[in-house]
């Protein structure tokens, strides 16, 4: 008795490893147990067995009700953790110093310009060639839909653009320094993103101009700021594309 | 790839992969209310981490990679099995297979909540995730060895707790067979 193959444990560890419907009998490590069916056919029985037992509980472990309204306090949560990261100032890091490198380089550019006599505006500058690279970099994320989950509080959407229907917006880190939320206004197979963050920049108009502030690398771009909000709207295409997210002006009510 | 990627968010991810993630968190934490932590957990590392996802069809194997790490980091010592009780019992499998709903959930979760972690962790993968050993060894940095007796072990407890009027009925028909 003490003999039987049916003692020995590695023998029955193999078999209790073979996965249910799989090919694991034939892994080089477990393929010994074909030889020990066939000389032991009660060892073929229990496998046989096993695999069948095997098949049943693989069923109820994935077989697991999920409690009402988990689904909703789950998305709400996740809502409120990427509100709370957009209001926290950001921690300074490798990015941060590469967005500073890209402010001094165009301000020692820009320097070099003013010195020449040409006008320049700074801050409005580097901005928007940050805008056009962040959105290079992180377009298209759709984000979440406004009617489902709204965003956090501090960022609204300007009337200065066209919103969208099917608005979403998302949160943004990293955007000239500074947290806030992306709105993504493309429509029509035209792209566009809206980002809004707390920041302050000078010398930017109240509301965008209809034609772009700048434009390069097939996007255009223009940036204006709305209480203590910095807007900046970048669009993939030319000012043609541009003027079609902006809202014609008229009174704003 | 980069592009699908991007085109992932979290609102996807929690309507796609929700439901298996909790399931596997409740298999793991053995309550309901554990269970939701871990998987609200799990969706707020993935919604900062979605940019480390590679493959968007391996999502759900990262999301319970996710659920299987925070377990293991932060799961409470119960008090559960001690491992030294947990022998390979060759006289659990019933002689008829029960149909999948004829499995006592409760009773499956509660021979599962016995497990010490590591024993529970690889029965887990094993059944709920369908990795193989060898998997299930490189998961969890530990020798393939190991996992099968871990597996052997857990299985026979699972099934002893299961089926355990069967087994004493059977024992008292064929003591004999009992080793």
């Amino acid at each position: 008795m003490e003999n039987q193959p049916i003692h020995d444990e590695r023998i029955l560890e193999a078999i209790e490893a073979c996965r249910p419907g799989s090919d694991d009998v034939a892994d080089p490590a477990l393929e010994f147990l074909a030889a020990e069916f066939e000389a032991h056919p009660e060892l073929a029985r229990r496998y046989q067995q096993i695999q069948r037992l095997d098949a049943q509980l693989t069923a109820a472990f994935r077989d697991v009700p999920v409690p009402e309204g988990a689904e909703q306090r789950l998305l709400a949560r996740l809502a409120e953790t990427a509100a709370e990261q957009a209001s926290v100032p950001r921690r300074i890091g490798r990015r941060w110093l590469l967005a500073t490198g890209g402010v001094l380089t165009t301000a020692a550019a820009l320097f070099l310009a003013l010195w020449l006599g040409g006008p320049a505006d700074l801050g409005a500058q580097a901005v928007l060639e940050e805008a056009i690279r962040f959105y290079n970099q992180e377009s298209p994320r759709p984000g979440q839909l406004v009617a489902d989950v709204t965003p956090p509080k501090g960022y609204p959407i300007s009337r200065a653009v066209l919103p969208t229907p099917q608005l979403r917006w998302r949160a943004i880190r990293d955007f000239v320094g500074c947290r806030g939320v992306a709105y993504d206004l493309s429509r029509g197979g035209a792209e566009a993103t809206l980002y809004v963050v707390q920041c302050d920049v000078a010398g930017l108009p109240s509301r965008p101009a209809p034609r772009p502030a700048y434009a390069t690398a097939g996007c255009s771009t223009s940036a204006w700021r709305e209480a203590d909000r910095l807007y900046v709207l970048v669009v993939r295409g030319d000012a043609g594309t541009h003027q079609g997210f902006i809202a014609p002006r008229g009174p704003l009510t | 790839m980069s592009a699908d990627r991007h085109r992932m968010d979290v609102a996807q991810l929690v309507a796609e992969h929700h439901r298996a993630v909790y399931g596997f968190a409740y298999r793991l934490t053995g309550s309901v209310h554990d269970a939701e932590d871990l998987t609200q957990q799990v969706f707020l590392v993935a919604q900062q981490k979605l940019g480390q996802l590679r493959k968007i069809e391996s999502t759900r194997s990262w999301l319970l990679t996710i659920a299987r790490n925070h377990f293991l980091k932060t799961c409470q010592k119960r008090q559960p099995t001690p491992a030294a009780n947990l022998k390979l019992d060759v006289d659990t499998i019933p002689s008829q297979t029960p149909k999948v709903e004829e499995i006592d959930r409760e009773r499956l979760q509660e021979a599962i909540n016995q497990l010490p972690e590591e024993f529970r962790v690889v029965l887990v993968l094993y059944y709920f995730q369908q990795r193989s050993y060898r998997e299930i060894a490189e998961d969890l940095g530990v020798p393939m060895g190991t996992v099968m007796s871990r597996l052997a072990r857990a299985k026979g407890h699972l099934r002893s707790k299961l089926f355990a009027a069967e087994h004493a009925a059977a024992k008292r028909q064929q003591p004999s067979v009992a080793k």
